[in-house]
């Protein structure tokens, strides 16, 4: 049995957008952590193997775009995060999982991987930082500016259904 | 604390990340405030929202068998047989709680079990094993752990090719259930020791914060298909402090959080089903578990309070919830 394979797989999923490129991925990411293995030392294994599994990730991303230097990534480059306050605690019960996913898949990777982490996996802060190479604070600012995005893109989409939205 | 302090922070509130004191600053606010009320609702539906509707992918079947092909299999790995291998190197802190080893009569290597090296040796410890031994393992363990590896050392390639052998004959006995069942609760018991460390870690420990337990079981309504049997132990020393959605075994499961002094209990709750787990004790890494099961649910307690006291409390949990009979 492979320890945290859905874990990884999920992630992969999510950054790639693609089944076949997750599969590879997360295979590339269980050989690379197999092969360093023996450098690990902790009691969860899963913050470190999906730190793995994200760098193969943003690898093959970068390979997609054909960027030769990794940029760093400007949390404040992505247009205002204006906070859509319509939004109540009735509508959020009501959204649609399809609607949800497709909003998701609308962010940059580095906003969606944030949301995954904590969402889905439920990593805290601090794994979260530890797998993102990012210090805390900027994993609580990163969180609250994803979700404020995909408070927005939810509402662009809704505005678009036929049938009752946001 | 105002309107825009609270508001800044509400995410990380939610999120279970503040400290004690801003957390209870918070909720003062909230109590008083009913804009930011309305704000810290939004916030947890949108917290359940996501949860609930976001799809969480699983692996494609046929992705851990591709896995398993790619990996090389030279570089000394453990294979994982009948016989246990019992031994925890104290110079290498300790195993991963997040890494199984392969089920006792599977035929593959196990992964991730690291080249022994004369230095750190980290022994995969086989769940069969584990289970019975782990607590007597400890003392012997710096002794025991070089013999060990020269013998893991000198064992492993003939299991590796008898291990295929002994999977194909062991498929047909009855000692594989057997072994697989406790190999799986032995899996269960490690995933629930890292879901506890984790909680513990992040300090989020509960998804809902009351002792009150006709606060917390309805809690629960609406995010798990299940009602788990909630029940307060403050009488016997250990009370509820709340309650979170947890993961297990392949199924959403409730986390209740009870408290014995200052330290943390997680008792995990999911519907048994076919694979009722049998009565058993545990130890990973200084926590006691306890499992057993009632009623149609499968319950997992872990702690690092005492395994005798985790036994208290497992059965004033399980006298709980059996009806009392009158005289």
């Amino acid at each position: 049995m492979l320890p945290h394979l859905d874990a990884a797989y999920n992630l992969a999923r999510w950054l790639l957008r693609h089944e076949q490129d997750a599969e590879d991925a997360v295979q590339d990411a269980f050989v690379r952590a197999h092969q360093s293995f023996d450098r690990f030392r902790g009691t969860d294994a899963r913050p470190w193997l999906l730190t793995i599994v994200r760098n193969v990730c943003y690898s093959r991303l970068r390979d997609r775009r054909r960027h030769a230097a990794p940029e760093p990534f400007d949390d404040e480059a992505h247009g205002a995060a204006h906070d859509p306050a319509e939004a109540n605690a009735l509508a959020w019960r009501e959204t649609k999982s399809a609607l949800l996913q497709q909003a998701l898949e609308q962010l940059a990777p580095e906003f969606r991987e944030v949301l995954v982490l904590h969402e889905l996996e439920g990593l805290a802060y601090r794994e979260i930082a530890a797998v993102a190479d990012i210090p805390i604070g900027t994993v609580m600012s990163r969180l609250a500016r994803a979700r404020q995005k995909l408070q927005a893109a939810l509402l662009a989409l809704a505005a678009q259904e036929p049938t009752h939205g946001l | 604390m105002d309107c825009n302090e609270t508001r800044r922070l509400l995410d990380a509130d939610s999120d279970g990340e503040l400290d004690l004191v801003r957390h209870l600053e918070i909720e003062a606010h909230l109590r008083a405030c009913p804009a930011c009320a309305e704000r810290a609702a939004a916030i947890r539906a949108r917290r359940a929202a996501l949860r609930e509707s976001l799809p969480r992918f699983t692996a494609p079947p046929h992705l851990a068998a591709k896995i398993r092909a790619a990996l090389p299999s030279a570089a000394a790995p453990v294979a994982v047989s009948a016989v246990p291998v019992a031994t925890v190197s104290p110079a290498a802190s300790a195993v991963p709680t997040g890494l199984a080893t392969a089920p006792a009569a599977s035929a593959a290597p196990s992964v991730f079990a690291a080249p022994v090296a004369p230095s750190a040796p980290v022994a995969m410890v086989s769940p069969a094993a584990a289970s019975v031994s782990a607590a007597p393992a400890a003392p012997t363990a710096p002794a025991a752990a070089p013999r060990a590896e020269r013998a893991a050392k000198i064992i492993f390639p003939l299991w590796q090719f008898a291990g295929l052998a002994a999977s194909l004959t062991l498929a047909g006995l009855v000692g594989y259930t057997w072994g697989h069942a406790r190999a799986h609760a032995g899996l269960v018991v490690d995933e629930a020791v890292a879901d506890h460390i984790r909680s513990l870690q992040a300090s989020h420990l509960n998804d809902v914060a009351s002792t009150d337990q006709h606060t917390v079981k309805p809690w629960f309504a609406g995010r798990l298909d299940f009602s788990p049997p909630v029940a307060d132990l403050a009488a016997a020393g250990f009370p509820l402090t709340g309650g979170r959605l947890e993961h297990l075994d392949g199924h959403p499961a409730a986390a209740l959080v009870f408290h014995r002094r200052q330290h943390a209990i997680n008792l995990f709750i999911w519907p048994a089903g076919p694979t009722a787990l049998s009565t058993a004790r545990a130890a990973r890494q200084g926590y006691a578990t306890e499992t057993w099961t009632q009623a149609g649910f499968n319950f997992l307690a872990v702690s690092e309070i005492p395994a005798a006291e985790l036994a208290a409390f497992a059965q004033a949990f399980r006298a709980s919830q059996t009806p009392a009979v009158s005289p």
